[in-house]
């Protein structure tokens, strides 16, 4: 592969639309071309910096306002649609009289009884609908998780991908949604696998326990790649707990030399 | 649990009461998309019910092999532009597309999320909208490029290119919002 393929191909690698043979050959390619690392490193900061961007949620006037329009629209289409049999049956029929003109009074007392009737019925379902559509948006959302948590199990590294990249529609995930990210991150077969287990656990830094447990698996992974990637995300995250494990991988000399320099200036950045 | 596919099937054929469950599905995403692209709250949710509205008058057109998504935010693209349209009555959407919008007086949408948050969010604004809403498409709807390439009519190495574009276009204004201090 060569820079210019290369380099067209990384939003694809942002995006997880490579396959895995691709996406390794990209990431060989990178790995022995300072000038397209350095390019990926540069979008993939800002691809995983816009996670940090939260949904912001609209007010409840919106849902108001939605539902009375669908529910006028209902009516509008029922009335059409008895107006559209009451054509065709007078097309038949032309001579029958479907309606007569209510009296005054009992037009006005119609009205008013369906009105309360209205009320108490739309009151009632707002109240049900509003407890319901919480507890389905709860639903929803743990299924999210149940579903990540699966993927992340599968022997398929393109279903673990998956997995990882769901987890980033998620809000809180649970503690045990956690700890399999992190267990992705440290033990994954894949190096693919275990670079986006990072760029996933990147979204949930701000917890302490994520941040320690980053620091730590870096002194055991094995993977130049991957050590690198935690590198460059605990220097992003200034986090001084990972220094130790920086000096073990400078005094390690199975540790090739470019992760040793990437080392040094990460300790010097962090501290 | 029925696929968006399948719903608004059933929306076309008549259960518009189904459109709940679209609505309860896309629309924080969908009023996400058009807050980013405005940065305008109010006109965002105005949007965002306008939006399902259309869904529900131009459900007859919904051809039930494409994908709901796609067809979904080809309406809220259009959305947009007929809003544009009526707020800049004298310009070219084009020019509205690619011209750099106006400066900001002050950060114009303040996220909860602290500072990095509301730098990066003032970065994008700093982007032309043809770059916004490509990286919003891609990054945040999960759109594939070749979803996006369909709706913004241009091959898929186009929207790739565009990506790449927008995402250099960002983290320049990311930077200089910083102060250059990385």
């Amino acid at each position: 592969m060569n820079c210019q393929e290369s380099r067209k191909k990384i939003p694809d690698l942002l995006n997880n639309g490579l396959t895995d043979a691709e996406a390794s050959r990209l990431r060989e390619h990178m790995f022995s071309c300072p000038s397209c690392r350095e390019e990926f490193q540069e979008l993939n900061e800002t691809w995983t910096r816009l996670g940090i961007l939260k949904e912001e949620h609209p007010g409840p006037e919106l849902r108001r306002n939605f539902y009375r329009r669908l529910e006028s629209y209902q009516k509008k289409l029922a009335a059409r649609e008895r107006t559209g049999w009451r054509q065709k049956l007078t097309r038949f029929l032309p001579n029958w009289q479907f309606s007569a003109p209510l009296p005054g009074f009992t037009a006005a007392v119609l009205v008013v009884g369906l009105g309360f009737a209205a009320g108490f019925f739309i009151g009632h379902a707002g109240k049900n609908g509003t407890k319901s559509l919480t507890a389905l948006n709860r639903e929803v959302d743990s299924l999210k998780q149940q579903v990540s948590l699966s993927l992340l199990n599968q022997s398929s590294a393109s279903a673990r991908l998956q997995g990882l990249s769901m987890t980033s529609k998620l809000q809180d995930p649970d503690p045990a949604l956690i700890k399999t990210l992190l267990a992705v991150m440290d033990n994954d077969p894949s190096v693919n696998v275990r670079l986006s287990a990072i760029d996933a656990l990147y979204l949930f830094a701000d917890r302490e326990d994520v941040r320690s447990a980053m620091a730590a698996s870096l002194a055991r992974q094995t993977s130049p790649l991957v050590q690198i990637a935690l590198i460059d995300l605990m220097v992003s995250l200034r986090e001084k707990r990972a220094v130790t494990a920086l000096k073990k991988l400078l005094d390690d000399d199975q540790v090739i030399p470019e992760v040793r320099q990437r080392a040094q200036s990460g300790i010097n950045q962090v501290l | 649990m029925p696929d968006d596919e399948q719903v608004m099937v059933q929306v076309k054929n008549g259960r518009v009461e189904m459109l709940a469950i679209l609505f309860e599905r896309h629309h924080v995403r969908i009023y996400n998309f058009f807050l980013r692209l405005t940065a305008n709250r109010p006109l965002s949710e105005d949007l965002t019910q306008e939006l399902f509205l259309r869904i529900l008058k131009y459900r007859l057109s919904y051809r039930g092999e494409s994908k709901f998504s796609t067809w979904m935010y080809q309406i809220a693209r259009n959305l947009h532009i007929d809003q544009l349209r009526s707020s800049h009555p004298d310009m070219a959407i084009d020019d509205l597309y690619e011209e750099p919008p106006c400066p900001q007086p002050g950060p114009a949408q303040k996220t909860e999320n602290g500072q990095e948050a509301d730098l990066l969010a003032r970065a994008m604004e700093r982007l032309p909208l043809r770059k916004r809403e490509v990286l919003l498409l891609s990054r945040f709807q999960n759109l594939k490029y070749g979803e996006i390439a369909g709706l913004l009519e241009c091959s898929v190495e186009n929207v790739k290119v565009q990506v790449h574009r927008s995402l250099k276009e960002l983290r320049r204004h990311y930077l200089e919002l910083q102060g250059g201090t990385r």
